[in-house]
């Protein structure tokens, strides 16, 4: 019992490794439920009129990429397909290679496909933080240039933006917080916010859920719930046996080391 | 090397990244101090780009096109440099009060509805709705333990009498929240190491992985080989 | 005037943002907007700052041959060819966006990841049911875990409720608490910088 409380930190750095990289050699396919955020967000975009616009906010930074990446590569599926128009704006420097990467993904390309500027559109990073997003909010055409150097005037998706009350929606791809969304998108426009967040979000979410953010998507879960709904089958789905090997081992060595905390404590006693 | 494309030495480059980062793991050593510098100087380097742009795009470009009224943010953005400077230090101080100052205005002003009578509201339900026990359940829960929390930071008093038995209630549905943000948090993490596995598992990248078990190996036959063999003294 | 300047300007650009977020007066409005756009432009321009001080810190340790100096070579090497590749390039070149899928990435990614090792171990050798308390956050850490892992759902249907009922529930109400005493704090830290006690922004000296 001694050893065992004792162990050497990097037996358990193995161990965890090993409990992450087997299933996803060899996936045991564990079905996957859908959650309450998840739907929320999924119902509410189906529920859009098409030629509504959407924008998809990236206060990410490419530290949460693998998180958020598979959830932005889902739901610009979905936009796709209900043939919204999609205006990707960042307010992290990281922001515009995943805003990039998300369009030639699920559109084939980016600022060279012919429906670019009519349909989607990357504005590129604007920096300032919160109060570039009440900037951005109150006028969408205060940049004058997108992230690859054309004329915000030439982008026919940008003209009819006055204000964030023209975006039906604003999902917010993020790994810190949405309380700034909310302050400066949700409560002065009235405009529905959902958050492609990081599981370490979530828990600050859920103030704001269900009555300013409509859904969110937890984690790379998330992701993989999205890509179910979607039909689009990726990297998160292929992840989930090894996210439930990892927790599942973490809640192991939880038990083993509260019962052995038990054991030499009543031994003390 | 011949026949290796761009994209295979890409997922090379990132691949012996990521595993020289993850040699931290066995213990701190050179290379992971060489990933963690260049990941400083990338991640600087890019930052800065990207700035560069936004002021390049918004604000050169139309002062340059004859819009004067940008010079002014531009020369006062010239002033913060002056926070090198020993004697002109205050110099610095101004742009510095100005981003500040709009900063904490933009958010202060918000955030108050936000983060408080919005969540007030939020908190006004029903205790007791009809024909539906649980959700009434969930709402006294959500009502007591907000107050309950608040009453747990509230030290003007102390805390007895009914007082008390809310404070006990407050803190059980703190640990329970953080008992909450554990479980995501360590979600969260998880998740970045499957995206890290599922990119080494790509060709040719699933090559440096018995390789750096041979060099981990190798550092800590090392180690022990080391340990082993006594230093020998030197008489002074 | 070294200091009542820039606590001056900071006075009066805090009321004017408190003023436009809740008034409609067109000239208030208007000064606003273009005093937050004309900060945006000093926003960005500040990271020279950062820059040069990264830069002086290295350079320090290359000259003074100090430990760790080709560390520091290899940042500012790495620091350089990403400014000037980038300034020559353009940040949308795909030869830029190459080196920051195949260099930043997986670098920024790794480094966050390391925290679930620790995490893993620390779960093992000090998460301890002690008190109590400790004992309800640990429950809902493992309830939660399980509820949100497809493995919860294989061993029992009930785990995935138990799990969201403690996120829209009790995580809520504690959340809530927290972070409306945050607004306040918020809001006391602002009235110490209208009334001038609180100057930490304006550099040491201050």
């Amino acid at each position: 019992m001694q050893k065992l409380a004792t162990i050497d930190p990097r037996i358990i750095f193995l161990l965890l490794f090993i409990c992450v990289a087997a299933p996803l050699i060899s996936p045991v396919g564990l079905p996957v439920g859908i959650s309450p955020g998840t739907s929320g967000m999924y119902k509410f975009i189906e529920g859009l009129p098409s030629g509504s616009f959407i924008l998809s906010a990236f206060d990410m930074s490419a530290a949460v990429a693998p998180e958020c990446y598979p959830q932005v590569a889902a739901f610009t599926t979905h936009l796709k397909n209900k043939n919204l128009k999609i205006v990707e704006v960042a307010f992290d420097s990281a922001g515009p290679m995943f805003a990039d990467q998300a369009l030639r993904d699920v559109f084939g390309a980016s600022k060279d496909h012919p429906l670019y500027g009519k349909n989607f559109v990357n504005l590129g990073y604007i920096a300032g933080g919160e109060a570039a997003m009440r900037s951005f909010a109150a006028n969408p055409k205060m940049i004058q240039k997108d992230f690859y150097g054309k004329d915000i005037k030439d982008l026919e998706v940008m003209q009819p933006l006055s204000s964030a009350k023209d975006f039906k929606l604003v999902i917010v791809i993020t790994g810190s917080q949405v309380d700034n969304f909310v302050r400066q998108f949700g409560d002065p426009y009235g405009v529905p916010i959902a958050g492609a967040v990081t599981a370490v979000l979530v828990t600050r979410v859920m103030p704001f859920y269900p009555a300013k953010v409509i859904g969110y998507l937890n984690g790379l879960r998330g992701a993989a719930e999205y890509e179910l709904l979607v039909k689009r089958p990726g990297m998160a789905l292929a992840g989930m046996d090894a996210q439930s090997a990892a927790h599942l081992l973490v809640i192991i060595f939880i038990i083993i080391g509260n019962v052995g905390y038990m054991v030499r404590k009543s031994g003390r006693s | 090397m011949i026949g290796l494309d761009a994209k295979l030495f890409g997922i090379l480059i990132s691949g012996g990244l990521t595993l020289m980062a993850y040699s931290f793991l066995y213990r701190e050593n050179r290379a992971y101090r060489i990933a963690e510098h260049i990941y400083l100087g990338a991640g600087v380097g890019y930052g800065a780009i990207l700035s560069a742009k936004y002021v390049y795009d918004n604000a050169w470009t139309p002062l340059v096109k004859g819009n004067a009224v940008w010079a002014i943010p531009l020369l006062a953005s010239l002033l913060l440099y002056f926070y090198f400077s020993k004697k002109h230090f205050w110099i610095y101080r101004i742009p510095t009060a100005a981003i500040i100052g709009v900063g904490t205005g933009i958010v202060v002003a918000a955030d108050f509805r936000t983060r408080f009578t919005e969540q007030i509201r939020a908190t006004l339900v029903p205790l007791f709705v009809s024909n539906d026990p649980y959700k009434s359940f969930n709402n006294i829960v959500i009502v007591l333990g907000v107050v309950g929390s608040l009453l747990f930071f509230y030290f003007s008093r102390e805390h007895k009498g009914p007082v008390k038995g809310m404070v006990t209630f407050g803190k059980y549905i703190i640990m329970i929240t953080f008992g909450a943000a554990f479980g995501q948090t360590f979600m969260a993490r998880i998740s970045l190491i499957i995206g890290r596995i599922q990119s080494l598992y790509l060709w040719p990248a699933w090559i440096l992985l018995p390789v750096s078990v041979i060099v981990v190996g190798v550092a800590i036959g090392w180690d022990r080989f080391k340990q082993k063999k006594p230093e020998p003294t030197t008489k002074k | 005037m070294k200091l009542k300047l820039p606590l001056a300007i900071t006075i009066v650009l805090v009321l004017l943002e408190v003023a436009d977020y809740f008034f409609t007066v067109p000239i208030i409005n208007s000064i606003a907007r273009d005093v937050t756009v004309a900060t945006l432009v000093m926003s960005a321009c500040a990271i020279g700052i950062g820059i040069i001080s990264l830069a002086r810190i290295h350079v320090t340790r290359i000259t003074k041959k100090r430990p760790h100096s080709l560390e520091s070579a290899i940042m500012l090497v790495t620091l350089a060819a990403f400014i000037l590749i980038g300034a020559v390039l353009g940040s949308a070149n795909p030869n830029y966006v190459y080196m920051f899928q195949n260099i930043i990435v997986p670098l920024d990614s790794t480094m966050f990841s390391l925290a679930g090792f620790f995490m893993g171990s620390a779960a093992y050798r000090a998460f301890r049911a002690r008190s109590n308390e400790a004992l309800f956050l640990l429950i809902a850490a493992v309830l939660v875990m399980l509820g949100q892992a497809p493995i919860g759902e294989t061993l029992w249907s009930g785990f995935p409720g138990i799990s969201q009922w403690i996120l829209d529930v009790p995580n809520t109400a504690g959340v809530r608490a927290l972070i409306m005493g945050i607004a306040i704090g918020m809001l006391s830290l602002t009235i110490r910088m209208l009334m001038g006690h609180e100057r930490g922004y304006l550099g040491a000296t201050a």
